[in-house]
């Protein structure tokens, strides 16, 4: 991979393979970007290096989903959410094997990736949620 | 300043329009602006900007050329905008921008969308393109649950309840029963809304605007001719584009539509009026909950206080502000591409006194406000007779 694609949304999901989500963090200003760009958002350098997000959050928001598409349809209802990583990082997914009553605002989840050999998108490679005990 | 005028205006019956398509459509609104303007020919006018979502529906782009050969307007200029469900406002703002720039006389912005040839799991699916692919799309996000996270969000911080989101519902369902071109013309009461089946908790059936057909066409000149085509022109006093993250999760508080606000004080300003001054205001209410997060936005309500204007009567018909009179995205109808210049018709049959049974009182200044993805890009128009 030539360095131009370093930070690239297709790196993104390499990384996902080996276990990790990623953010891109500009050395300059310290703002971080999920999903990466190739230059910083905030002050548009492209000095930029690998940072993990955190992987607890809390929910900022939340719904649960009845009605998909095709790609989703079998896993109605799932609780999808916004999360909060930390003060700058929030992102959205699905929060696996609770239903909505199980879920708030605040809510803490986990960030996870599903390792599954061999399955194709969306299943894999893929991120997603689990709700962390109170 | 007058930015532009609007001399005419048409709209289809929106609904399953079932053995017409897109072109079909187009053709049956731009036709009754052509009936409706006897001093209007087709030489007149000069280009066409036509609004629509998507291909995904009928296989079709080119919708430019298209509509422009069905219109009888070669070699007119001609194109299409696309803003998923502000492509209609888009195109109207193009039409504005092409007067204005006194590059034509007289033009033709329109807005179309033939849905109802997909299932609405595809129709999900194709709306869904509207949302951040890499994290949204990919994660299952659909619009209605995009929507219902700002719901769930106002509800926490600013007790809106899903009564109130009902209410929105009622209102607007009562308003397209007396609409003879909507697309829902049947009442509903609070309890039908909460007990319908759910699309993303908290948003129910009842909440969510409809799968429609339909289409919609103004023409625009300059202030000056306008009155060669028609006694009572609308005047375009204010336009306001804005744009806000394609994802809904990167924004500071998702409830707190920025563009809107934004758009909307850019509009204000042009027209150099008072959100208080508003007669008449249709709005992009393709959920309940958008209704109400906009009467925030728009300040007919302050911050965190939109659900106390639906409880208290105050946008019904000859409220302090007539809100989506024509029965709104919800019940009217939601024609994507068209939905723009749907509103922006019901302003126009308000302030020229033609919408009968639903005709707010004394209407002379109205707004239109129609946003694409969630609240990623957002026109409002002041309109004035």
């Amino acid at each position: 991979m030539s360095s131009e694609d370093e930070f690239s949304i297709h790196k993104f999901f390499d990384l996902m393979k080996q276990g990790r989500v990623m953010a891109a963090r500009c050395e300059k200003c310290g703002h971080r970007m999920v999903p990466p760009r190739p230059i910083c958002a905030k002050c548009f350098s492209n000095k930029l290096s690998w940072a993990d997000v955190p992987t607890d959050g809390e929910v900022v928001s939340f719904s649960e989903v009845h009605v998909s598409n095709a790609a989703f349809q079998n896993m109605v209802p799932y609780v999808v959410a916004i999360v909060k990583h930390d003060e700058e990082l929030k992102l959205a997914g699905i929060i696996k094997e609770v239903n909505r009553e199980e879920v708030s605002i605040g809510t803490k989840v986990r960030l996870k990736v599903d390792s599954t050999p061999g399955e194709q998108w969306p299943h894999w490679p893929r991120y997603y949620y689990t709700k962390l005990s109170a | 300043m007058t930015l532009a005028c609007i001399v005419a205006a048409g709209m289809t019956k929106i609904g399953k329009r079932e053995n017409l398509s897109a072109r079909e459509l187009f053709l049956e609104a731009f036709l009754e602006v052509m009936n409706d303007t006897p001093n209007l020919s087709r030489k007149d006018i000069e280009a066409v900007y036509v609004g629509c979502q998507s291909e995904a529906y009928d296989h079709q782009i080119m919708y430019g050329s298209l509509m422009t050969e069905w219109a009888g307007l070669l070699p007119s200029g001609s194109m299409r905008v696309e803003g998923c469900a502000a492509s209609g406002a888009l195109a109207f703002r193009l039409a504005v921008l092409d007067v204005m720039s006194g590059l034509h006389d007289v033009v033709l912005a329109a807005g179309v969308e033939k849905m109802s040839y997909r299932t609405t799991q595809e129709v999900t699916d194709i709306l869904m393109a509207a949302a951040d692919l890499v994290i949204e799309q990919w994660n299952g996000l659909t619009f209605p649950s995009i929507y219902a996270m700002m719901a769930t969000e106002h509800m926490l911080k600013h007790g809106t309840t899903e009564e109130d989101m009902a209410l929105v519902a009622v209102k607007n369902h009562k308003n397209a029963v007396q609409n003879p071109k909507a697309h829902l013309r049947k009442a509903v009461t609070v309890s039908d809304v909460l007990t319908s089946r759910p699309v993303a908790w908290p948003l129910k059936l009842y909440d969510c605007s409809p799968i429609s057909d339909g289409a919609a066409v103004v023409v625009v000149t300059k202030p000056k001719l306008a009155r060669r085509f028609t006694d009572i022109p609308v005047k375009v006093e204010g336009s306001g584009l804005a744009s806000d993250t394609l994802g809904l999760y990167s924004r500071e508080e998702i409830s707190w539509p920025s563009a809107a606000v934004a758009s909307s004080s850019e509009a204000y300003r042009m027209a150099r009026i008072r959100p208080g001054q508003i007669d008449v205001a249709e709005v992009h209410d393709a959920f309940t909950i958008n209704e109400i997060i906009l009467m925030e936005a728009l300040r007919f309500a302050p911050r965190g206080q939109g659900a106390k204007l639906i409880r208290e009567g105050m946008t019904e018909i000859g409220g302090k502000v007539s809100v989506n009179p024509s029965g709104g995205l919800k019940a009217r109808g939601h024609p994507i591409g068209a939905t723009g210049l749907c509103q922006i018709y019901e302003a126009v049959e308000q302030l020229t006194g033609e919408a009968e049974k639903r005709q707010v009182p004394k209407a002379e200044i109205a707004l239109t406000l129609n946003e694409g993805g969630s609240n990623a890009v957002v026109c409002t128009n002041v309109l004035r007779r």
